[in-house]
């Protein structure tokens, strides 16, 4: 493949899209990198000034940054193994055959594909402290009622959401490699006299830890970018308990429009996830050399 | 031995029961709250048991301007979507055909970075070029999500389907794009329709662009709904009518199409 027209055929199949990817994402990138060093606020009549490395130095002093930079450690941490126990426990269970599997499973991409707004509506109103359901149901087991979105509850709350949305794709993709096993392997344990539940720990899960990992990294690395659901429900309040470094970006950005000030933000936010990404990259290379 | 199967048995579906529940509940609680009067919804001993009525969706048609984002929100995930696999199938056929491996590395830094880094910039730019409210600034907006994830799905894809088939169309003289619209693509079928159904999805629940981007001519679903909850957020029928009218699209695509999502969901994570 290599006379002329293959040599064109690079250019004008890859052209388009590296255009397009460059005027929509690469030339905001380098502006946000840019605007970053300058005090630009849209408050200011005056023209941005270059400050140097001021607004990230103030970020680093903030305690605000800091803890917004925790909030969403915390939030994609505690979400993420969430959804790799809950997914390995429904996988377990889905992988077994069944009548209505095929339904189960379908069920399973409901939260996946419903609007991230409607999700964060109806939770806020299921768990209305006064009027919702979730009180009125465990007000009948006799326990107190719960305010779930105040500054103590928000973080927990928001994070059982999160997790019940995206444990059942964890659980499909663990159901997809179940089913890419070599059966032979688990045949011959049975053969030899490995009852059920040896086979699953000794056998399938050192198989599927690969794929649970990378899952999980996954997993962990869509949540740190969690915006709609909590925006919609708290807004990062109430004072700021729940406001991750996503929000406050955000908060700065389009609430105060201090724009420097958010780029600065957004560099580091960027960085940071980009070395999260570089390293499940590297994690994903090593499993699959070793498989 | 064979009582205990049976009871096994019973126990297994039980635990089956319970994870369809959990992840059922909020949407049985919707549908339910959409049918309801608004005394209904918070009176609770009819929670499961009461006599439904449509008057909410009427509601929300006739004293709301639902139509209008309705209209909006189609027109601007279906061009977005069309748009972004018209641009990213060749490239990710470029990139699995001509082994542009850096290429691929970049696409995926590129959706690595949150969506918030390019907010900005566009805003500005936008807002200097006079299109605030306009379908383009919409519509890019939702293409930098879309189109490096079509590349990302389509390229593993395209590795897929063996050169072998093309090596005769080669030796016939047959040129590049001959062979990616006559020989490629029928056999890419599958992953485009993943790539086009999920793509739709991700642009039909997107909420912080439009947040920033879009104004009265241009608001979409998501955006009404919240700027519903704003306002109404007493009338509890009429927003689970209006979260309802909103989710009832992409669940039905989920539910028709859910071999090719769970495909594209589990193509990062699973070889094969």
């Amino acid at each position: 493949m290599n006379n002329r027209s293959e040599r064109m055929a690079r250019i004008y199949f890859t052209m388009p899209a590296l255009l397009m990817l460059l005027v929509i994402m690469a030339f905001p990138i380098v502006f946000t990198i840019g605007a970053s060093f300058t005090d630009w606020a849209l408050s200011s009549v005056e023209f941005p000034q270059i400050v140097g490395f001021r607004n990230y130095l103030d970020l680093l002093k903030e305690t605000r940054f800091a803890r917004s930079v925790g909030r969403m450690l915390q939030f994609a941490i505690w979400t993420s193994v969430m959804e790799t126990i809950l997914g390995i426990g429904f996988a377990v269970i889905f992988n077994q055959s069944f009548r209505g599997q095929r339904v189960v499973k379908t069920v399973c991409l409901l939260p996946y594909a419903a609007t991230p707004i409607v999700i964060a509506i109806v939770w806020k109103l299921i768990l209305d402290p006064t009027l919702g359901v979730a009180n009125y149901v465990i007000g009948m087991l006799g326990i107190q009622p719960v305010t779930y979105f105040n500054a103590q509850n928000g973080m927990t709350s928001l994070i059982c959401i999160e997790t019940w949305q995206g444990t059942p794709i964890v659980a499909l993709i663990i159901v997809a490699a179940m089913s890419n096993l070599p059966g032979d392997c688990m045949e011959a344990a049975q053969v030899d006299g490995a009852t059920k539940w040896r086979t699953f720990w000794l056998i399938e899960m050192p198989l599927l830890a690969p794929t649970i990992f990378i899952a999980f990294l996954m997993r962990f690395l869509d949540v740190t970018k969690a915006f709609d659901i909590i925006y919609a429900i708290t807004k990062g309040g109430p004072v700021f308990s729940t406001e991750t470094l996503n929000l406050y970006g955000y908060l700065i950005a389009f609430q105060h429009y201090k724009f420097g000030k958010a780029s600065a933000l957004i560099v580091m936010y960027a960085v940071i996830l980009t070395i999260f990404g570089a390293f499940m990259l590297q994690i994903k290379k090593r499993l699959e050399v070793d498989q | 031995m064979k009582r205990r199967r049976t009871l096994s048995r019973i126990f297994f579906f039980l635990i089956v029961a319970v994870i369809v529940i959990y992840i059922t509940i909020p949407f049985l609680w919707m549908v339910t709250s959409s049918l309801k009067l608004q005394r209904d919804i918070l009176n609770l001993d009819k929670l499961i048991f009461f006599s439904p009525t449509i008057q909410n969706y009427i509601t929300i048609f006739a004293d709301y301007d639902f139509m209008g984002p309705m209209l909006n929100s189609i027109w601007i995930a279906t061009v977005s979507t069309l748009l972004a696999v018209a641009l990213g199938f060749p490239c990710a056929y470029a990139i699995s055909r001509y082994k542009m491996r850096w290429l691929s590395v970049t696409i995926l830094m590129v959706r690595v970075i949150p969506a918030i880094s390019f907010l900005i910039p566009w805003y500005m730019i936008v807002s200097s070029l006079g299109m605030t409210d306009s379908y383009t600034a919409v519509i890019l907006s939702h293409m930098s999500a879309s189109l490096p994830f079509c590349i990302w799905i389509m390229s593993p894809f395209c590795d897929s389907i063996p050169v072998v088939i093309e090596e005769s169309a080669i030796i016939d003289g047959c040129t590049p794009l001959r062979r990616l619209v006559s020989i490629i693509f029928p056999l890419a079928v599958p992953g485009l329709i993943t790539v086009t159904i999920m793509a739709f999805i991700s642009s039909w629940n997107n909420f912080m662009y439009a947040m920033v981007l879009s104004g009265a001519k241009t608001r979409t679903l998501p955006l009404t709904l919240y700027n519903f909850m704003g306002y109404s957020f007493v009338d509890w029928g009429a927003l689970m009518a209006a979260a309802t009218v909103i989710v009832f699209p992409v669940l039905i695509i989920a539910f028709s199409m859910q071999r090719y999502i769970i495909k594209g969901l589990t193509a990062g994570a699973v070889k094969g």
